[in-house]
């Protein structure tokens, strides 16, 4: 009985992270298609975000969704007819950041469930997680040919990757706010 | 028996929201307001109850317009509630939220931070 309610639990937030993940994704591609710096790459990415929240709240399972979601999204938008590569990428945005979680975890005296982590330390590891899946992701592109020639694409990825993260951070500090301040009004 | 147990997810969640809530951001309080607000903390510290009207008279160097104001943003920012006199509904007695104690009581541990490294 207990396994299966695991495993509903464990689908569940694997689909929440695939859904949310995607979502942000397209809604980046069309309403914020202006901060676009060169195929695959944007000022503000805030796909990113959710990335940081779903492997910090759901860990594996959200490096799963991301993985599935991610590899979808490389499919549909950028490497059309090479699932390898896809896949690939999308196994590296979403485990990548649970590897930069890990060594958060050992080196920022934070526990698994997230003790001792505070605003700081949540802004350290949003920078670990951009550059790390950032080098990563470029690398597994030159790799496939797919590499992105644009000049200081990498730094814009991390910087995109960053500001997109911090966007959807500060979203939640100011829902966050809200619904306290409407509490305490009710 | 049943036994309630606390989800892995739920502590992470917890413990991201008051992550989250530690952000940096910009100051919540203007200069004025935080004069009020300590002002307002002397008198709750001393047990005296202070009414609107006394707070506005209570500065000699800003005018009691510009403390009502405050008091309004104050009051809008959940830091102090107004609550109204028994007999008369036209005195109102300005109080402390929980919001405003965890202000105060940030600002002690600051304090008390300051001292220590001195």
């Amino acid at each position: 009985m207990n396994s299966i309610k695991n495993i509903i639990n464990n689908s569940t937030s694997v689909v929440i992270t695939s859904l949310s993940y995607y979502c942000i994704s397209v809604a980046n591609f069309r309403l914020l298609a202006f901060s676009k710096y060169s195929e695959g790459i944007h000022w503000i990415y805030l796909p990113s975000g959710i990335v940081l929240i779903s492997i910090l709240l759901f860990a594996e399972n959200g490096a799963v969704g991301i993985a599935i979601a991610s590899s979808i999204i490389t499919q549909q938008y950028y490497v059309h007819d090479d699932w390898i590569t896809s896949v690939g990428n999308g196994l590296i945005t979403g485990f990548s950041p649970l590897a930069a979680r890990a060594f958060c975890i050992s080196k920022l005296n934070i526990d698994a469930n997230l003790n001792n982590l505070n605003g700081s330390s949540l802004m350290i590891m949003s920078l670990l997680f951009c550059l790390l899946k950032t080098c990563m992701r470029e690398l597994w592109l030159s790799l496939r040919g797919h590499q992105n020639h644009a000049q200081y694409a990498i730094l814009v990825s991390v910087v995109g990757d960053f500001v997109g993260a911090l966007a959807i951070l500060y979203l939640a500090k100011i829902i966050i706010a809200s619904v306290g301040q409407f509490r305490n009004k009710t | 028996m049943k036994r309630n147990t606390i989800s892995n997810e739920t502590i992470r969640f917890l413990n991201l929201i008051t992550a989250i809530r530690s952000m940096p951001s910009v100051p919540v309080l203007d200069a004025l307001e935080e004069k009020v607000l300590i002002a307002l903390a002397s008198k709750w510290a001393s047990g005296i109850a202070i009414t609107v009207m006394e707070m506005l008279d209570y500065f000699t160097d800003v005018s009691p317009s510009t403390v009502h104001r405050r008091l309004k943003t104050l009051k809008k920012k959940g830091l102090i509630a107004l609550k109204e006199d028994d007999d008369d509904n036209r005195t109102k007695y300005i109080q402390p939220t929980q919001l405003a104690f965890n202000v105060l009581d940030e600002v002690g541990k600051c304090m008390t931070a300051a001292v220590k490294m001195k």
